[in-house]
């Protein structure tokens, strides 16, 4: 009773003070995170919450935006250039695989320390550092109908392969998906040899002396220790296919030919700066996002299966 | 939080950041300032947004110069200029326009795809444009609604811009034509580029890339084919993009196209690539600008005046004309009154004989006469923008979306035989339909 009284009496004293220092601590938690929170609401929620009511409305940037409800995500389901630009971010998407695999390969042969990896790291790296804008620049020259790469298909008799790479519509979006794979792949190199790197060896030795072949232990042990990071750099690509190459098509093909390289991003930039309509766009924005989100989410719940 | 809704608001955050992009700045009402200028109210910082400052040598000097005149007219006045990318100024406008922040001075594009489609931002200028102004100058078409003579003005027009056929006389001779060329229909210009080609001469250099050539075919096949009161409808909304008016506009092109007279890498090429060509002599005709860039000023030095020639569209007296471009005030700007005196200042007539000197842009004054030394092709062409046969150009009409959109991308398709004219004209109406400025 004592004991027990004893014992009531002196615990919540030391939970009181336990829970005032817990308290403390929480509330320096907070103070030392506010900075933080203070932006991000500055600068991402409250944008984002604008953006979202503004795809409710009509808004030309010079008057008052008015409500319109969902006329505009109504319009979206007609419009047939953003249906067709969805499309084209679809080809993009279902170019995973691609942009997968040969990250996947190259990261594995610098792993295994082939001669001269460090060369090749490098080089790999390097289209990484060069801006869109650039890129886009760069491959307008080269891919010209008279530009390098004809001149040099002409020059070795392969004159028949030379074409208009920019200005066929069947050729120019696969050429601007080669393009954005070469551009950004050498981040994936970059992963991936961060995931090899962090491999269990010992799994690997235990393969080797059960006498696994290297394939098989390729397939069978290193494939599935570096799916959380396939997982991670298929959720980036997903984002980046949506939102990152905005410049270099831009810069590249403006669109064109005709609307052959029209992605959502690109739309949406158009409607909302050449066409003015800023509370459309935000629709096509809001309806990005969603299918981010869903892409997203699939694909990693496909990847998810597949390892359980 | 469970982990599916981490990795959910995730996701979620990495997209709303893309929409963010349309997010910046918000709805507001649109405020006009106070109005009528005075001496006393021209001082402090006048800012001024300039797509063609930095890019044109002979503008950026001229306008360099007039700067410095009109400050030390203002002792009190700091002019800040920037130069604004031209390929990219509608968007950094429209950014403007929304976060209602910006320079004192925009340069616009004329007409329904410039500054008439700003028109809800901008001041309308009637109370400070003097009736001598009004009537000196030229061009108001291109800075009121509906292309009209008269009504509220939303800049004042500066220069003189079209679009005009150049040929180059060496190569007319070579191929047995006329040296003073003036077709009198569109079959005779294409008869005449079959004759250039089968004596192996280029007809026609240009190109396409953008799609602003054919702005130029539009905009004379229209002129061509139509009254000026049909242009006007164009730009009133009141006839459609699919009318025949428009079909028959866009023939011209197609025709010479389908002809073979343009180079095959027309479409790969852009249009200062064309114009260099036609200078370097690989081309016997292009069609040009009246002023700025592709014109006489960039063609008489490398292939001589006296072998320079103008011709016009066949079809009809017709002189079609817009403004080089037009200067106004967004309604957001804070020095309304020194904006304006410098506005009245650059369209001066001192000012536009130093803008003639220095850069070739052709005065938009009627008061300015071009000095005996000026090129022929700039005499006449300044001679013909005076004619009673001047309307207004019907490129003028179109709505910037269309213009910079739907037009370009879609008539390079048809040119290509990838897709219908209907259907292009088609998706032209649906844009014109969706964008117009009310």
């Amino acid at each position: 009773m004592t004991a027990s009284s004893g014992a009531g009496s002196v615990g919540p004293r030391t939970g009181r003070r336990h829970g005032a220092r817990h308290s403390g601590r929480g509330l320096t938690r907070w103070l030392f995170l506010l900075p933080a929170l203070v932006l991000l609401a500055v600068l991402i929620v409250y944008p984002i919450g604008d953006a979202i009511r503004l795809a409710f409305t009509s808004w030309d940037g010079f008057s008052a935006p008015h409500s319109i409800g969902l006329s505009n995500f109504e319009d979206l389901l007609k419009d047939k250039r953003f249906k067709e630009s969805l499309l084209h971010n679809l080809a993009i998407v279902v170019a995973i695989p691609i942009w997968i695999a040969v990250p996947y390969a190259v990261a594995c042969g610098i792993h295994t320390k082939v001669a001269g990896w460090r060369f090749f790291r490098l080089v790999f790296f390097l289209p990484v550092v060069l801006s869109p804008v650039v890129l886009g620049a760069y491959y307008g020259i080269v891919l010209a109908e008279s530009g390098p790469l004809n001149g040099a298909l002409r020059s070795v008799g392969l004159g028949g392969l030379a074409h208009e790479w920019l200005n066929d519509p069947a050729l120019t979006l696969p050429v601007v998906i080669g393009i954005i794979i070469w551009a950004t792949f050498g981040v994936g190199v970059l992963i991936f040899l961060a995931g090899l790197a962090n491999l269990d060896e010992e799994i690997v030795e235990a393969a080797q002396v059960d006498g696994a072949s290297r394939w098989q232990i390729q397939r069978h042990v290193v494939f599935w220790q570096l799916l959380p990071v396939i997982e991670f750099w298929t959720v980036i690509i997903v984002i980046a296919s949506f939102t990152a190459f905005f410049p270099l098509i831009y810069t590249l093909t403006k669109g064109g030919p005709g609307t052959a390289t029209f992605t959502v991003d690109f739309d949406l930039y158009s409607e909302a700066f050449t066409s003015g309509r800023l509370g459309y766009a935000s629709a096509i924005g809001v309806v990005m996002m969603f299918i981010i989100l869903v892409t997203c989410g699939g694909l990693v719940a496909l990847l998810r299966w597949r390892r359980s | 939080m469970t982990k599916p809704f981490r990795t959910g608001l995730g996701f979620g955050l990495a997209g709303l950041l893309a929409i963010a992009l349309v997010a910046c700045g918000g709805g507001g009402d649109s405020q006009s300032g106070a109005t009528g200028g005075s001496e006393a109210n021209v001082s402090g910082k006048i800012a001024v947004w300039d797509f063609e400052y930095e890019t044109t040598p002979g503008y950026t000097k001229a306008i360099k110069a007039l700067d410095a005149e009109f400050e030390k007219l203002h002792p009190g006045v700091t002019i800040e200029r920037t130069a604004q990318p031209y390929e990219n100024y509608e968007a950094i406008y429209r950014a403007a326009f929304t976060a209602h922040e910006g320079p004192d001075i925009m340069t616009m594009s004329p007409g329904q795809s410039g500054v008439l489609s700003y028109k809800n931002g901008l001041e309308e200028l009637n109370d400070r444009i003097s009736p001598e102004m009004n009537e000196s100058i030229s061009q108001w078409e291109s800075v009121t609604p509906g292309l009209a003579a008269e009504g509220p003005r939303y800049g004042v027009p500066f220069g003189i811009q079209g679009w005009v056929f150049y040929y180059n006389k060496q190569l007319f001779a070579k191929a047995g034509l006329s040296t003073s060329f003036q077709p009198k229909s569109w079959g005779e210009l294409i008869s005449a580029g079959k004759r250039l080609k089968a004596a192996g001469i280029q007809p026609f250099a240009g190109g396409n890339k953008e799609g602003s050539e054919t702005w130029g075919w539009f905009s004379l096949g229209f002129q061509s084919a139509n009254t000026p009161q049909q242009t006007t409808e164009l730009a009133e909304g009141k006839m459609s993009y699919t009318d025949e008016a428009v079909t028959k506009a866009f023939q011209p092109e197609i025709e010479t196209q389908e002809a073979g007279l343009y180079p095959s890498d027309r479409f790969g090429k852009t249009a200062i690539e064309g114009f260099t060509q036609f200078a370097e002599g690989k081309g016997a005709m292009i069609l040009g600008f009246w002023t700025t860039g592709g014109y006489w000023g960039d063609f008489n030095p490398a292939i001589g005046e006296k072998n320079l020639g103008i011709f016009y569209p066949p079809g009809n007296a017709q002189v079609g004309t817009l403004a080089g471009y037009a200067d106004s005030i967004p309604v957001f700007a804070k020095n309304k009154d020194a904006a304006w005196a410098l506005i009245e200042f650059l369209s001066s007539k001192k000012a536009s004989e130093t803008f003639f000197r220095e850069a070739g842009i052709l005065p938009n004054r009627g008061d300015v006469t071009l000095p005996k030394s000026a090129p022929v092709q700039a005499r006449e062409l300044v001679e013909a923008s005076r004619s009673p046969e001047r309307v207004i150009a019907p490129n003028a009409a179109l709505q910037a979306a269309v213009n910079f959109g739907t037009m370009p991308a879609e008539m390079n398709q048809v040119l290509q035989g990838r897709t219908s004219l209907e259907g292009a004209q088609e998706a032209m109406q649906e844009t014109a339909e969706k964008t117009r400025v009310e």
